[in-house]
């Protein structure tokens, strides 16, 4: 059971961004429907591209949710150039337990939300 | 309790995470008995040649085990010939060869393929892109509260069915369905000798289980995979009921099916080689033709015994813990050794990792049946799937481990 590290539980049992934001600047979204974790990610910048502000709407397992849960706390007051800049190895890394290739799965569900939801920002 | 069988099962003497391996994963593969590991290993050390079309001793042993193989599969769901038994690679091959061979060729617009309503996905896709293809339509057989396939209400025009594909043990319900007074249903319903729709049983889930009989089921298709009854992966069988064998038309061409070809022709070559184009899986079918008189031996009676029983025993002990849901009947006599369930506020594949950590191995997930688990609005579920070498205490190491998962996610919902 290392995965269900306590960090990782403390992240699951408390969600402060598991939430819908009033006015979103990007969002983006990923499922991984083979196991049915589904991850909306809301992102509000500032004026000078901070993340003030992230929400998610998640339904999925534990390992998805407490990553997201725990990526979206790490992210607030970063700039969202380097919130662009993570890299799925990063990111892995950073949960701090070690992921089967089946449960990374789960994990990257939220991170490729948050590549989609960066996407769009490339765009504008 | 003591199991006579796990003796033959190398890989059931392993320990995972430290804990003794409870294999409840055998519906999506069995494990294989050094019989059949050691046939697997005999045939590629000592006899290996292609078959039917070389002259030396090698080839010629080699086609005479193929072709053993092909008799003992025979004798296991009882066919009339052994050339009813085609091998394939597996139930999802064997599901598109027909899809190919047979629908394809004689299926036309408007005409209905009627599938249940919890198919897995290599009983429905397939489907899905011929009724495109031929602009057909496809009808679904409702699933009872019991988990059965609910023929009885099935809102279809029957003079149109052409085609009927239904598992014999549905893969996520585990419930045994009637297969000969199914069929019955069918036919009179059809009411039309001339235009009586073809029948495919899918018997992944019921061929290693329980005894199977393709004489009396009133079928023309049957599909099961070898890996699922203690033989080698990649090796499967399509039966064809010969009385339709005219109707078939072509699948995969090549080598090993033709009679003659010229530059811009070819014809075929007897049945059932017709339909095994290419080299085939011939150490597989060694070692599945082996599994059949492994499992013969024991008897598929005895085998369907011994998974009731576990089966009552899982139904009870899932009961008694707090939080559990069981889907499909409660009736242990109406399943195979198969369940699916969830413990509430634990996601499936979380309690499936944390049930590993006590050396168990349960699937979570949709099982290859989106579909049913939309219709339930279920995302995922958990499946235990037994067979004859398992033990109450593998049910045991379950139980544990399900009340290790409760006690971790204790106070998170």
């Amino acid at each position: 059971m290392d995965i269900y590290s306590q960090e990782l539980l403390h992240f699951y049992k408390n969600q402060p961004h598991n939430k819908t934001l009033k006015k979103a600047s990007l969002n983006g979204r990923d499922a991984n429907l083979s196991c049915g974790d589904e991850i909306n990610l809301e992102i509000k910048l500032n004026s000078e591209g901070i993340i003030e502000d992230i929400g998610y709407q998640s339904d999925g397992c534990v390992i998805s949710t407490a990553s997201i849960s725990m990526l979206s706390e790490s992210l607030i007051g970063k700039k969202i150039d380097d919130a662009v800049k993570l890299s799925a190895n990063d990111y892995l890394n950073s949960l701090g337990v070690d992921l089967t290739i089946s449960r990374q799965k789960c994990a990257l569900v939220g991170y490729n939300a948050l590549k989609n939801a960066t996407k769009n920002y490339k765009k504008n | 309790m003591t199991n006579l069988y796990i003796k033959d099962f190398p890989i059931l003497n392993r320990k995972i995470n430290g804990k003794r391996l409870a294999y409840l994963d055998n519906a999506a593969t069995s494990q294989m008995p050094k019989q059949v590991l050691d046939a697997v290993y005999e045939f590629d050390s000592m006899h290996r040649a292609n078959v039917h079309r070389g002259l030396h001793t090698l080839s010629e042993e080699a086609t005479n085990m193929y072709e053993d193989a092909r008799k003992k599969v025979a004798k296991f769901i009882n066919a009339v010939v052994p050339e009813e038994v085609v091998f394939v690679s597996s139930t999802t091959d064997a599901i598109n060869f027909v899809a190919y061979a047979w629908a394809r060729k004689n299926l036309k617009k408007g005409d209905i393929i009627l599938v249940s309503a919890a198919e897995h996905h290599s009983n429905l896709v397939p489907w899905q892109l011929c009724a495109k293809e031929v602009a057909a339509n496809l009808v679904f057989i409702p699933i009872n509260n019991e988990g059965e396939l609910d023929i009885q209400n099935t809102k279809v025009e029957w003079s149109k069915v052409r085609l009927v594909a239904i598992p014999h043990v549905s893969n996520v319900l585990g419930v045994v369905n009637n297969i000969k007074d199914i069929v019955k249903f069918i036919k009179k319903k059809v009411n039309d000798n001339e235009h009586l729709p073809k029948i495919l049983i899918d018997g992944a889930q019921s061929v290693p289980h329980i005894p199977t009989n393709v004489q009396k089921m009133g079928i023309d298709f049957l599909v099961f995979s070898g890996h699922k009854m203690c033989g080698p992966m990649g090796i499967g069988v399509l039966w064809i009921n010969r009385n339709i064998v005219g109707e078939i038309g072509e699948y995969k061409t090549g080598g090993g099916m033709i009679k003659e070809v010229t530059d811009k022709t070819a014809t075929y070559s007897h049945v059932p080689e017709r339909f095994e184009a290419g080299t085939p899986n011939v150490s597989g079918a060694v070692g599945l033709g082996v599994a059949c008189d492994y499992l013969s031996k024991i008897g598929l009676e005895k085998i369907h015994e011994i998974e009731m029983n576990l089966m009552k025993y899982s139904l009870s002990e899932l009961s008694k813990v707090d939080d559990v849901i069981i889907y499909g009947t409660k009736d242990y006599q109406k399943r195979s050794g198969l369940l699916a369930f969830n413990v509430k506020n634990i996601p499936s594949h979380d309690l499936a990792t944390i049930v590993d950590t006590e050396g168990v191995a349960i699937r979570s997930g949709h099982h290859c049946v989106m579909p049913w688990h939309k219709r339930q609005e279920i995302t995922t579920t958990a499946r235990l799937s037994l067979y004859f070498y398992n033990t109450k205490e593998d049910i045991d190491a379950l139980i544990t481990g399900i009340k290790k998962a409760q006690k971790l996610f204790m106070g998170v919902n």
